[in-house]
């Protein structure tokens, strides 16, 4: 072969290497579901130790991480759509289908919530929360765990809000309830045990019932009120890793870090104010289902989110710094208080249950930051967050106020506050993270058309778009205008070639005088035209 | 190393992917035309559906070199931490601090160390601008009457062979009542204390011998070793808030002086510079027994809301007729948190006065008030300036850096005197400055880390450098 002729292909090929190639993808269906639920041995169950966590995350896996100088790398495990597929980890619940009210207020609650008498079975391990473990009437296993006397209504209405919120998003969570616990239908089982000190055995004694039961709020009527989250079947084997995978679990190939929905999580949590992010609060499930036994990962206690974190630490900066935070911290140092941290200015809600949450009206979700850094939400990029984004707009207001309801805060206005605030900070989120690209979705190739949704008009973010379609040349080959969320539900459409084969098309979002950085969709064209993929910030 | 693996993983990854076009086949480029069921995949680049795998970041090339030559302090690191992860593991696993706290804790099992009735037997190690770094043991007995009470009996070594022995019991409210009430037994033996004359003149003149100490400032050492004890009651009045407390206190004290021990070369001993006839009470060694009133009053905001705060204290008193001293003493300090901004950039303004007054050669050297140390002009030496009167006066900004830990920038003056009058007809005042790092939580200063100039450089550890009167006790 002579050299003219390979040129152009050791070309191509070489730009491939290094990025520069244009990427194609293959005809066949968008993956909606991945395969990680093939059965697997039991794993090792894996151990938090809260020590060598801490000293890792602000410390010496840090350092370990900067001196491998690592890279903006895209999320792995998107599917054609830059989508995350159904799997152990994530389930597609309000990003691709409606919800009502009822059924987003019902979050994973199959069974409602237990049912007198209570018997207590152990003590609770681990946490700060005064708890015990009990079985109900119907003998299901549920973790009791109480308000800080300081504040209460706070930890139990925020665990089951968040709890609401994060399952409607698409991930796996325990169901929580908020419960009012007779303390005359409580027994203590008769071989109920409790960890002490040294995490040995010992038996459960009424000494330390009345003890979690003084440590929170007195009670109302003779109800304690207290979070009830169900026991999840299988076998625990300890919360996820934030970084790597679980290498007794062949399933597990995508690392954590690079996991979209994880990465993406920092949004939700951003807009929940869910800063007490950790390994702790991650559990993994051995779980048999369908005769086949594998790994299920979850997120649990949500109880520390909206303000609960911050009421029970005294960190007034819970939000806006990591405990330790190497950016802000030492700028304070060295400016000797001259520099105005933001959050400084802010005042208490008024609300008890709801602490400091949504006190700062100028909220930036770009400023958020969960209390102990959390390595996937590091790694988060444009494309995670917009993703997030889209899913979180699409709560209602009307969705919010069902999960809120489920709080039964007893502050008169609390519950509207909750709500108003909410919303501001979805709006605030979807101004930052969605209109920082072009907010095109729901792409649909229309007999020689296609269409996509404006989602930034379509919920409300902006009022009205432009839909532009670019040429080759990067200029404005057809401009179409979106006039508002309720005309055509925000969606408009562009030509398309006609002729069998493969087209990328590139289209942008203008607002006003803006204009968002393009995206490409990927078609198959002809007959059976139709999208084959996305590449939404090339 | 890791990412440099990685990076190469990736590398060959791509060229296996694109392998197809280095071979000129047009058959990876090709549409397929049937399109199949949704692939029952996990792998990420089946997934995303691209014909190719996604192409190697031209920043991942860049970064090849730059990650290769940092693999190494990398390694290095890794290799550093392991122990430390493995120890912190281990600690962890076995629960060997609560197995160690067990076998020195004396608890209730479930109401744990804060319960009531809690003793320990622990090993102590202080850090201390006085005594230098100190190891020890002390067993206590706390909380006793579920009001705070606490007994105790500590000795500790330093590293310059100090040796301290205290018994003590301290109740700021006994039983519940406003009854305030302390009890100190102490002996102490310090192998090398400076002295460095008598006066505020700063000047070190050359090395003399039998030098007047109200004419010389050279440093010097001595030994000492000291008894003491010390009872107050009183009544502590108020809330945590606006709490004040008024006492009366008596002090039984006995001093031994003699040459210092383990000096260092070039290190010179009192003796051997100053006129010891000269200096009252060397060569005595003075017993002295004392009666003194004392009040305190502390403001604060307790909601936190504010950095307005006051502290307040004054004592006054004397030696009892009781062998061949007679003396009075007097002291007064008033500290204004002034809020700058926010509640916690806070402007303190400090004045202490302290004075003893009597007949020159009925006041003991070691009764003498005295500045430098971390209490009484920072960026001195302790005991740098001693005479009848001291005054000093700070200026000190302290702000936020994290939820524990504050920072400090201050400027300390001072200044002693013989006589009221010639403190301010003729000042001479010393000034020191410098700042630190104030460690704590929302109600409780655990300790104060501070870089201080003025003659030389001194590092300061203590727990409240403002209270000028906290060391007194143990100074005097």
């Amino acid at each position: 072969m002579k050299l003219r002729r390979i040129a152009p292909l050791l070309t191509a090929s070489l730009a491939a290497v290094i990025g520069c190639s244009h990427a194609r993808f293959r005809d066949q269906p968008v993956v909606w579901s991945v395969d990680d639920t093939r059965a697997i041995p039991e794993p090792e169950e894996r151990d938090y130790l809260i020590k060598q966590y801490f000293a890792d995350l602000f410390v010496m896996r840090r350092l370990e991480r900067a001196l491998t100088l690592p890279d903006q790398e895209r999320a792995w495990n998107v599917n054609a759509l830059e989508e995350v597929p159904d799997s152990a980890w994530f389930q597609n619940r309000l990003g691709r289908k409606p919800f009502s009210n009822e059924e987003i207020a019902r979050g994973p609650d199959t069974k409602g919530p237990p049912k007198a008498p209570f018997t207590v079975k152990a003590g609770k391990v681990g946490g700060g929360a005064l708890g015990f473990v009990m079985t109900d009437a119907n003998d299901r296993s549920f973790l009791v765990k109480f308000d800080r006397k300081e504040n209460p209504e706070m930890q139990t209405g925020s665990n089951v809000v968040v709890n609401r919120m994060f399952h409607a998003f698409g991930f796996q969570v325990p169901a929580d309830y908020v419960i009012d616990l007779p303390r005359d239908q409580l027994v203590i089982g008769k071989k109920a045990m409790a960890k002490n000190d040294l995490g040995e055995k010992v038996p459960y004694t009424q000494a330390m019932l009345d003890e979690v039961l003084a440590g929170g709020p007195a009670p109302k009527a003779g109800l304690y009120r207290a979070t009830a989250s169900e026991y999840l079947s299988g076998v625990p084997k300890g919360g996820f890793s934030a970084e790597g995978v679980r290498h007794d679990d062949v399933n597990d190939v995508v690392p954590h870090q690079h996991r979209r929905e994880l990465r993406g999580l920092r949004v939700l949590a951003a807009w929940t104010n869910h800063t007490d992010m950790k390994e702790d609060n991650t559990l993994d499930m051995y779980i048999e289902d369908g005769g086949k036994k594998y790994l299920r990962h979850y997120l649990v206690d949500f109880g520390e989110a909206l303000g609960g974190h911050g009421a029970e630490k005294l960190r007034k900066e819970d939000g806006y710094e990591h405990f330790f935070d190497w950016e802000h911290q030492p700028k304070a140092l060295f400016t000797f208080g001259l520099h105005d941290r933001h959050w400084e200015g802010l005042k208490p809600t008024g609300f008890i249950a709801l602490g400091w949450f949504g006190s700062d009206v100028d909220w930036d979700p770009k400023t958020w930051r969960e209390a102990y850094p959390w390595f996937p939400f590091m790694e988060m990029d444009r494309t995670d967050a917009f993703w997030a984004a889209k899913i979180i707009v699409k709560f209602t207001r009307e969705h919010i106020q069902a999960i809120v309801a489920q709080a039964q805060f007893s502050e008169p206005g609390a519950n509207q506050y909750l709500v108003d605030v909410m919303e501001k900070r979805k709006l605030a989120i979807g101004r930052t993270y969605l209109e920082a690209l072009s907010p095109l979705d729901d792409f649909e190739v229309n007999g020689d058309k296609l269409c996509a949704t404006d989602v930034g008009v379509r919920h409300g973010i902006v009022r009205y778009g432009v839909l532009e379609r670019l040429d080759d040349d990067g200029e404005v080959a057809e401009s179409v205008e979106i006039l508002n969320r309720y005309a055509n539900d925000a969606r408009a459409c562009v030509k398309i070639p006609t002729g069998a084969g493969y087209a990328v098309v590139k289209l942008r979002s203008r607002r006003g005088d803006t204009v968002k950085p393009p995206l490409e969709v990927h078609l198959k064209t002809g007959p059976d035209a139709r999208v084959l993929g996305l590449i939404r910030d090339p | 190393m890791v990412g440099v693996v990685r990076a190469h993983v990736r590398l060959m990854t791509r060229l296996v992917a694109v392998s197809p076009l280095l071979l000129g086949s047009t058959q990876a480029m090709a549409l397929e035309e049937d399109a199949d069921p949704p692939p029952k995949v996990v792998e990420p680049d089946l997934v995303r559906g691209l014909e190719t795998s996604r192409p190697i970041e031209g920043e991942d090339v860049a970064l090849l070199l730059p990650r290769a030559i940092l693999s190494i302090p990398g390694a290095f690191v890794g290799l550093l931490f392991t122990p430390l992860r493995e120890g912190l593991r281990y600690v962890e696993k076995h629960h060997v601090i609560e197995r160690v706290e067990n076998v020195l804790y004396f608890k209730d099992e479930e109401l744990g160390k804060d319960g009531p009735g809690t003793a320990a037997i622990l090993p102590v190690f202080t850090l201390s601008t006085f005594l230098g770094a100190q190891i020890g043991v002390q067993a206590f007995y706390r909380n006793f009457g579920g009001n705070g009470e606490e007994a105790k009996i500590k000795a500790t070594w330093g590293v310059d062979r100090e040796q301290v022995y205290t018994l003590s019991i301290a109740a700021d409210r006994v039983g519940g009542t406003p009854l305030w009430l302390e009890s100190t037994t102490s002996f102490e033996d310090h192998p090398s204390l400076r002295f460095y004359g008598l006066g505020g003149d700063g000047a070190v003149e050359e090395l003399v011998r039998n030098a007047d100490p109200r004419k010389n400032s050279n440093q010097s050492f001595y030994a000492e070793q000291r008894f003491r004890q010390l009872v107050t009651i009183g009544a502590t009045l108020g809330e945590p808030g606006i709490q004040a407390r008024i006492g009366a206190r008596g002090r039984f004290k006995s001093y031994e002086f003699d040459a210092p021990r383990g000096l260092a070369k070039g290190d010179r001993a009192l003796e051997s510079v100053y006129d010891t006839s000269r200096i009252v009470g060397y060569d005595d060694e003075p017993v002295v027994a004392e009666a003194e009133a004392v009040a305190t009053l502390a403001v604060h905001d307790e909601t936190h809301q504010s950095g307005h705060a006051f502290y307040g204290e004054v004592f006054g008193g004397g030696a009892l007729p009781f062998r061949q001293y007679e003396y009075a003493q007097f002291g007064a300090q008033v500290t204004g948190y002034i809020d700058l901004f926010r509640g916690n950039r806070l402007l303190v303004l400090r004045a202490v006065y302290q004075a003893v007054a009597g007949p020159e050669d009925e006041i003991p050297f070691v009764e003498l008030p005295s500045l430098g140390g971390p209490h009484r002009l920072r960026g001195y030496p302790l005991y740098r300036f001693r005479d009848e009167k001291i005054f000093v006066a700070t200026v000190e900004y302290q702000y936020p850096i994290h939820e524990f830990l504050a920072g400090t920038l201050f400027v300390d003056a001072g200044e002693v005197s013989q006589n009221f009058q010639a403190m301010f007809e003729d000042p001479h005042f010393h000034v020191g400055g410098g700042g630190g790092l104030i460690l704590r939580k929302h109600d409780k200063v655990y300790l104060s880390a501070e870089v201080a100039g003025g003659e030389g450089v001194q590092v300061i550890f203590t727990t409240d450098p403002l209270r000028a009167f906290s060391d007194r006790d143990d100074l005097l």
